[in-house]
């Protein structure tokens, strides 16, 4: 694989995105649909490790890299998301002018609330993917349901949800 | 005044990127403490302005921030170093974590922990896209979050447009909205 392609399909979602993980929708539209070069199963996998380690939350974009052309993807990775971190600084600057301009605003917000309904489109198929019977459904909505009312770290959440699997396999 | 060591800067972002879990929310108190309470490099409101406009650059916006906040102590060799230092050791851990994955992911207790896992995970991206949508809730707003999170998420899962196609489709809805005064 070309790694300067890589990195340049990497950096279109982290320069088009507005969080973490809203980078979601414009990677598995490349690699997964489009270019069928990744499995829903390694996305997901890549986002948990990336939940489980320390840091950034978009740094499960290492992981992509690391699927798609082992440890040079995965510098691709991380090059792609430190980028716009360098343009933040001009930008900030322009922004500390610009950001009560309402038109400006008015935008961002459209862009935000538009990302949200792309994520979720991202994580329709990977629900199809992991949760393949009711006691998957039944964990995925009561792991949703911890992390919107307690003041849990997705961390935990993720190794509590293993666990209660490991512990069911075992004792069924 | 002399600023900070180019030194001192990387340590405290290397700190605040290898030992805290919980993505940029966490980070952030951790520089935020760091930054302006224990070492008072920066005010409080200089922080606060900050963190509010990196929201609003592309990308990570912890990644962001952290590079404006550096900048601010000490130049673009500061900003450089914190990013790298803020990102590079997480990302070696994933590595690890996966690199671990494939060689034990045939083992039938993997298997299912790794599908508990990721169960939860799929409930994380719901819950995150929530969030996002959370500040803009309200009756009044209803119409304008399902044009545009519910347009965008019908758009994309059937397949018709590109997710960049619909975030420029986005603004373009949103300032129709604004012209037709809907809040």
């Amino acid at each position: 694989m070309n790694l300067f392609w890589l990195y340049l399909l990497l950096a279109k979602s982290t320069l088009t995105s507005f969080s973490g993980m809203t980078s979601l929708a414009i990677v598995r539209h490349d690699f997964v649909v489009e270019h069928q070069l990744l499995t829903d199963q390694q996305l997901t996998t890549a986002i948990a490790a990336g939940r489980l380690a320390p840091g950034p939350n978009g740094v499960y974009l290492v992981g992509i890299g690391y699927y798609l052309a082992g440890y040079p993807g995965a510098a691709m990775g991380w090059l792609a998301l430190i980028t716009p971190a360098f343009l933040s600084i001009p930008i900030l600057i322009w922004l500390r002018r610009h950001s009560e301009h309402p038109t400006f605003r008015r935008a961002l917000d459209s862009v935000l609330l538009a990302s949200a309904g792309l994520s979720l489109a991202s994580a329709l198929p990977l629900a199809q993917d992991a949760i393949t019977d009711w006691r998957g459904l039944l964990l995925s909505l009561a792991a949703g349901a911890v992390l919107l009312r307690a003041k849990v770290d997705s961390f935990w959440v993720i190794l509590g949800s293993a666990a209660t699997a490991l512990l069911y396999s075992a004792v069924s | 005044m002399e600023g900070p060591r180019l030194g001192a800067i990387t340590a405290l972002f290397f700190r605040s990127g290898s030992f805290t879990v919980g993505g940029g929310t966490t980070i952030q108190a951790v520089l935020h403490l760091e930054l302006v309470d224990r070492r008072r490099w920066l005010s409080s409101s200089e922080f606060g302005l900050v963190y509010g406009l990196a929201r609003f650059t592309p990308g990570t916006s912890i990644l962001a921030c952290s590079a404006a906040l550096a900048w601010r102590l000490g130049g673009w060799p500061a900003a450089v170093a914190a990013v790298v230092a803020v990102s590079l050791p997480a990302s070696f851990l994933i590595l690890a974590l996966l690199d671990g994955y494939e060689r034990i992911r045939a083992l039938p207790w993997v298997a299912q922990a790794i599908s508990g896992a990721l169960v939860a995970v799929v409930a994380l991206i719901a819950v995150s896209s929530w969030r996002l949508v959370q500040p803009y809730a309200s009756r009044r707003r209803w119409v304008r979050i399902v044009l545009l999170s519910g347009g965008a998420t019908a758009a994309l899962a059937s397949g018709v447009l590109s997710p960049i196609a619909i975030l420029a489709l986005a603004i373009v809805v949103g300032l129709v909205l604004d012209r037709l005064g809907v809040a």
